[in-house]
């Protein structure tokens, strides 16, 4: 738990927070406007 | 999903481009009100966890799944200012044009699938029906409206995850790769240049 605690401390900054919420925004963005076909859809 | 991989690849050019600094610009990034997207996104759910079968059996989902365009398009709205949104609106339009006209859902042709799926054949992917865990219907390419804005681009294997793509799809990808370049007039990157300098 130590251990853990300090990684949160040194990793996770406000500014590394923001990046990962930029990232994980515009991850949703692609999924949710794009329309791809991709492999293991199962036709009727 | 596929798409998702446009963050990683933008992600890569950056960090390339600007080494230590990517973080820095992509720090700088301001999205508003990013609920919008995510709200989208959960109306999409149901429609990409169905199994394939007829397109009368999903009508709730499809419903949903146009009406969360509404909210993709009020996300771009709102963040109008920022150019490759602009980009990415003009690529969710595309799609969404498309769409309207095969009846609410992306057209996919028969042979298209068979390029993404290996070993599968034409008989597999019957004629409007809609293909599983997507938001495609199969049509032949004679009876899709606007088949240039439908899913015609493959990546086809040897890439890891086979699938077939639209021009939309394409113009989104490309607004969030240009998008996690950073802008050049943020704060941030004029703090970086006077560190430099």
């Amino acid at each position: 738990m130590k251990a853990l605690n300090y990684l949160w401390i040194r990793y996770a900054t406000p500014t590394n927070r923001k990046i990962a919420y930029i990232l994980l925004m515009l991850a949703a963005l692609a999924v949710a406007g794009g329309a791809p076909g991709a492999t293991g859809g199962v036709g009727g | 999903m596929i798409l998702a991989l446009a963050v990683v690849v933008g992600l890569i050019v950056s960090l390339i481009r600007y080494r230590s600094f990517a973080l820095e610009r992509i720090a700088t990034i301001s999205l508003r009100s990013t609920w919008l997207v995510l709200l989208a996104l959960a109306l999409q759910m149901p429609l990409l966890r169905a199994p394939a079968g007829l397109r009368q059996h999903i009508g709730v989902q499809q419903a949903l799944f146009l009406t969360s365009h509404l909210f993709l398009l009020a996300f771009v709205g709102l963040n109008w200012r920022s150019t490759a949104l602009k980009i990415a609106g003009l690529g969710v339009l595309c799609n969404l044009i498309v769409i309207l006209a095969n009846g609410g859902l992306m057209p996919i042709t028969p042979e298209t699938l068979v390029q993404i799926n290996q070993g599968s054949s034409l008989a597999q992917w019957p004629a409007g029906a809609h293909y599983g865990y997507s938001k495609d219907i199969i049509l032949p390419k004679q009876n899709t409206v606007l088949w240039l804005l439908s899913d015609i681009l493959v990546l086809p294997s040897p890439f890891p995850w086979p699938a077939a793509f639209s021009l939309g799809d394409l113009i989104i990808a490309m607004a969030i790769i240009a998008l996690l370049q950073g802008s050049p007039s943020s704060l941030g990157v004029l703090t970086v240049e006077s560190r430099r300098a």
